[in-house]
């Protein structure tokens, strides 16, 4: 049936996003696709080495779920951020995804949970991608117009590892992120063992730092790792993108939120 | 099913419940703020939650038990929340009043009892330029007192 509509055929689940850029343009002769009656992409559940999160999870549910908050905290955070209750009651994290604003909350702490997106295509056939090589600029992923993105599954970490979100927004609610950035942290005893961390906004695309994981990786656990990661994810971004008008005010936040997140994931506090 | 009674409408494809609710079924109490989701003028329970009705497609409401403030009253009887919301002076212009109203009733629907910060956070999607808010989550806080009485 969408190969039938081609492009005119929109498809829409919570539409907080589909809607508000229609009004932006031409909305008339618009087909929309309902995708949330489809039952396939619902759903948030253990499975053998991890949690499968349907699609058309919306941020309220992935924000109250008890599974997403004790086994994948950086989610679960991200989501019970974005916009306003309203939206979130809506809203979906394929939704969130396949939008792929540079802003995104969801899915930076996907990409910090090394999440793989399930694409079923609507010409038959399936694939499974990395949500992080998904994305390829602001507002575009890897996705043809005839996929779909089913659901994600979360590989468990390791025993004891945490994960942790923060935003940083122009208020604290309904707002869009102006930085944001997730961070996971396995460890063994004072020392890490495993760091993934990823930000929104920061880089030109969402995406892991790795230079500042393998940073972290091996060093202790405390206040001075998680500021050489801040600064490491600083200079990345400097590097990235060069000096702009909202560097002066982007590099000492992005220090900052990035050694929360860090500090966040190592089960610490600032201050 | 609109206020519980079943309703139907003739609707656009890319027609909004909010524009169906206000300009088909004749209920003019959610009021079209900001179209985008940015100031909950719009807001109804759907299902039981709050949502924006500027951004769910009056298609996908087919099926659903939608609340307006039109809704709230009962034999001419105004609702607790609306008896808070007149004495405790958190109306003034009423343009975010319905809004508010469908936020604080989703809310206490399941949770009879919030805190004030609970009620803060439920109507965080809810702009008000007249009150300060104050008077709203006041309001909230005496309504839920009223109803677990």
């Amino acid at each position: 049936m969408r190969a039938d509509l081609g492009a005119r055929g929109m498809p829409i689940a919570g539409g907080t996003d589909v809607i508000v850029e229609l009004r932006a343009g031409p909305a008339q002769g618009t087909t929309f696709i309902d995708l949330t009656l489809i039952d396939e992409m619902k759903g948030i559940r253990e499975v053998d080495g991890g949690i499968r999160v349907g699609a058309l999870t919306t941020h309220e549910e992935a924000a109250n779920s008890t599974l997403l908050l004790e086994r994948a905290t950086a989610l679960s955070e991200a989501c019970s951020q974005v916009g306003s209750l309203q939206i979130r009651n809506r809203g979906t994290l394929g939704g969130n995804v396949a939008n792929a604003a540079p802003c995104a909350d969801g899915l930076t702490a996907l990409v910090c949970l090394e999440a793989r997106a399930r694409l079923v295509s609507l010409a038959g056939g399936a694939r499974e991608m990395l949500v992080e090589d998904l994305i390829e600029r602001p507002y575009r992923t890897a996705m043809t117009s005839e996929e779909l993105i089913l659901d994600f599954f979360l590989p468990a970490p390791g025993e004891g590892a945490r994960s942790a979100f923060i935003k940083l927004g122009r208020r604290d609610a309904l707002a869009i992120s102006r930085i944001n950035a997730a961070c996971l942290i396995e460890k063994d005893g004072d020392e890490v063992t495993r760091c993934r961390l990823a930000v929104g906004s920061v880089m030109p695309r969402t995406q892991r730092v790795r230079e500042a994981e393998e940073d972290v990786e091996g060093r202790r656990v405390g206040m001075e790792t998680a500021f050489n990661a801040g600064e490491a994810v600083a200079g990345r971004m400097v590097e990235a993108s060069g000096v702009r008008w909202s560097t002066p005010y982007k590099e000492p936040a992005v220090r900052a939120i990035v050694k929360r997140a860090v500090l966040g994931a190592m089960g610490l506090k600032e201050g | 099913m609109v206020n519980g009674a079943s309703r139907e409408a003739r609707i656009r494809p890319g027609e909004t419940l909010l524009e169906m609710l206000r300009n088909r079924l004749g209920l003019k109490g959610t009021k079209c703020g900001c179209e985008i989701g940015e100031c909950g003028a719009c807001t109804v329970v759907m299902d039981g939650v709050a949502v924006n009705s500027c951004m769910v497609l009056a298609a996908q409401a087919e099926g659903a038990r939608v609340t307006t403030v039109e809704g709230l009253a009962r034999d001419g009887r105004l609702h607790p929340l609306q008896e808070a919301f007149l004495e405790l002076g958190a109306v003034q212009c009423g343009f975010c009043t319905p809004g508010m109203l469908m936020s604080a009733l989703a809310l206490l629907e399941i949770r009879p009892r919030p805190t004030r910060d609970e009620v803060a956070r439920a109507i965080a999607g809810n702009l008000c330029r007249c009150t300060g808010y104050q008077m709203v989550v006041d309001s909230i806080m005496k309504a839920a007192e009223v109803m677990n009485a």
